[in-house]
């Protein structure tokens, strides 16, 4: 389990997280959220005693990460795959991380076959592609067998095999009791990966929920209704304090009422409904409602300053 | 909430446990303890892991294999070169003999130094640093184990160049019969000098890497202070020049293999003291700035 407590971390003036608290627990992939710049990349830094909080703390399995003795048996971390000796061979890359953590090498060999590089285990890590570095930093990772792994961005660079490789490789740790943190700022990666989401913007927490509750609570949620008695129906939910709008193709979209209370609502007035069902909205809307605030390089609607 | 029981003995993780197999195996307490093959510690010795890593670190690139066999090659070659040419003059060899075959440590610390700022920069650099923090999160163990490691390697091979260098060198003076020999007085402490010298600029080299962080700055810094603090100072007063010279690190080789050290320098073993200085004070600067900066 890793437990966040009022992280905040400033780099000069520059806030890159604030007062951030959440926990995340065993048995279920979480996937870390946030648009670009969100401090996702900084939390996990910290998790793992590479950034120095401003303030607050980190426990993972209940004690500060720099009081674990082999902290490779109990944290896996793929942060930066890109960020190895290019000159060390796979191979040898990997026994200088397991020499640190006095762990048998054997298990270097184990962690290759694993993520599918044992062919190119002796060449230099120079002349790997990002495939490759992100398959080397899940291989590092896993090294020690530990049970609380964490993974930033780590489709970045996979091809559409790899990237099925990865998915099923997280779920998988998380079916074995293991705590799976992984970031992405991609909101339909995390729809086929997550149990659980924890959305940061701008540093600080925006949602701390499973994807279903995410979804049930988005304001883009909707109910879509077809009538021949279109307009006597919008006048009965304007009534009822739903909000219509017309759909382009002629539907209805009927928002703050759900759908029963729609075909209720019909039935009593007698109004004939060719079409009626609940529109849930994506994840990727629920996150962009969730982050609209939060977010730190957005591109606004072009606009034109009026010519004087 | 680890599955995993603490683990205490190390070498635990069984091969065949990748995750991929399966459930988290129960890590097994297993005798064969690899960490105190090497250091006769039986119980888990972090330092002797971060020394064992270091130690494969240092020899799985080729950079090590490089400025070694360059700090080699100079050193001998240079022994060989220079007492050559001398026997050849015959007659005055126009200083002590045994300095002359160890003029090569003036250019091999250029090697030594190189190598002792990639152990640190290197890793700044690729940014493998963060790996090696998450494995080793006390940055005082990856120093000293750094630091001992590179000490070790360069106080073997320096000794062994130097005594070669030595040997090789009084050999061909022998045509001048001025030659000396390991028996003469001072000898010994010459060549032992002159390892000591290496191993402290590389250690010094070292301490630059860790708090530079930049290959080139560092290497930058440090033939700054061996090189260019001499010839600054050759501006300066003479009554401040005595007092300032002899602290350089650029002059102390010279009082080193010299059995009458040159004028403005310290004595031998205070040249090696001061040189201890320099590299206790650099690698605590290196300490202070990985400590206090984020990796």
């Amino acid at each position: 389990m890793i437990e966040v407590d009022r992280l905040t971390k400033r780099y000069g003036s520059t806030v890159a997280v604030a007062d951030l608290s959440f926990r995340v627990l065993p048995g279920r992939v979480t996937g870390f959220l946030g648009p670009n710049g969100a401090g996702k990349s900084t939390t996990m830094r910290a998790v793992i005693g590479l950034d120095r909080p401003t303030a607050g703390e980190i426990r993972v399995n209940g004690r500060p990460y720099g009081s674990i003795r082999r902290p490779l048996l109990e944290v896996g971390a793929l942060l930066d795959a890109r960020a190895v000796h290019g000159g060390r061979s796979a191979f040898n890359h990997l026994l200088c991380i397991a020499r640190s953590n006095g762990i048998a090498a054997s298990r270097v060999g184990a962690v290759l076959e694993t993520v599918g590089l044992t062919g190119v285990a002796g060449r230099r890590v120079r002349t790997f592609s990002l495939g490759m570095f992100q398959r080397l930093g899940v291989a590092a990772a896993l090294l020690g067998n530990p049970g609380v792994l964490l993974f930033d961005e780590p489709v970045n660079g996979l091809d559409p095999e790899g990237i099925r490789w990865i998915r099923a490789l997280m779920k998988q740790l998380a079916s074995e009791g293991r705590t799976v943190l992984v970031s992405s700022h991609l909101m339909s990666e995390m729809a086929l990966t997550a149990d659980h989401l924890v959305v940061i913007g701008r540093g600080r927490l925006v949602a701390d929920a499973s994807v279903s509750d995410l979804l049930s609570t988005s304001s883009r949620n909707r109910v879509r209704v077809r009538s021949p008695q279109a307009e006597q129906l919008s006048v009965l939910l304007r009534q009822g304090n739903a909000s219509v709008q017309l759909g382009p193709d002629g539907a209805l979209e009927v928002l703050g009422m759900d759908a029963p209370a729609v075909g209720e609502l019909a039935a009593a007035a007698g109004v004939v409904l060719h079409e009626l069902s609940s529109q849930r909205a994506s994840l990727e809307e629920a996150f962009m409602d969730l982050t609209r605030d939060a977010v730190d390089y957005r591109t606004e609607p072009a606009t034109v300053e009026p010519r004087i | 909430m680890s599955l995993q029981p603490e683990p205490d003995p190390i070498e635990d993780v069984p091969a065949d446990s990748g995750p991929v197999a399966g459930v988290p195996v129960e890590q097994t307490s297993s005798p064969t303890v690899a960490g105190g093959r090497w250091f006769g510690r039986p119980a888990v010795d972090a330092f002797g892991n971060a020394v064992r890593s270091e130690w494969t670190k240092l020899w799985t690139v080729r950079s090590t294999y490089w400025t070694l066999t360059a700090a080699f090659v100079i050193t001998i070659g240079l022994a060989a070169l220079v007492c050559a040419m001398t026997a050849r003059e015959h007659g005055d060899i126009g200083g002590e003999p045994a300095a002359m075959s160890l003029t090569g440590i003036f250019m091999a610390q250029i090697a030594v130094g190189v190598l002792g700022v990639l152990v640190i920069s290197s890793e700044y650099g690729s940014g493998m640093i963060r790996t090696t923090f998450a494995a080793v999160p006390d940055r005082l163990v990856v120093l000293a184990a750094k630091a001992v490691i590179f000490a070790f390697v360069v106080t073997v091979g320096s000794f062994v160049a130097c005594l070669a260098a030595f040997v090789l060198g009084q050999w061909l003076l022998s045509p001048t019969g001025r030659q000396a020999s390991l028996g003469d007085a001072g000898m010994i402490r010459i060549i032992l000098g002159a390892t000591a010298y290496l191993t402290l600029i590389g250690l010094i080299a070292l301490g630059l890497g860790g708090l530079i962080r930049h290959t080139a700055g560092a290497l930058g810094v440090l033939f700054g202070l061996m090189v260019v603090l001499q010839i600054v100072t050759q501006f300066f007063p003479v009554d401040l020049q005595e007092r300032v010279v002899p602290y350089l690190p650029g002059t102390m080789a010279v009082s080193i293999i010299t059995v009458s050290p040159p004028s403005m320098s310290l004595s031998a073993g205070a040249s090696v003291a001061v040189l201890g200085v320099y590299a206790v004070v650099a690698l605590l600067l290196a300490f202070w700035s990985m400590v206090l900066r984020d990796a």
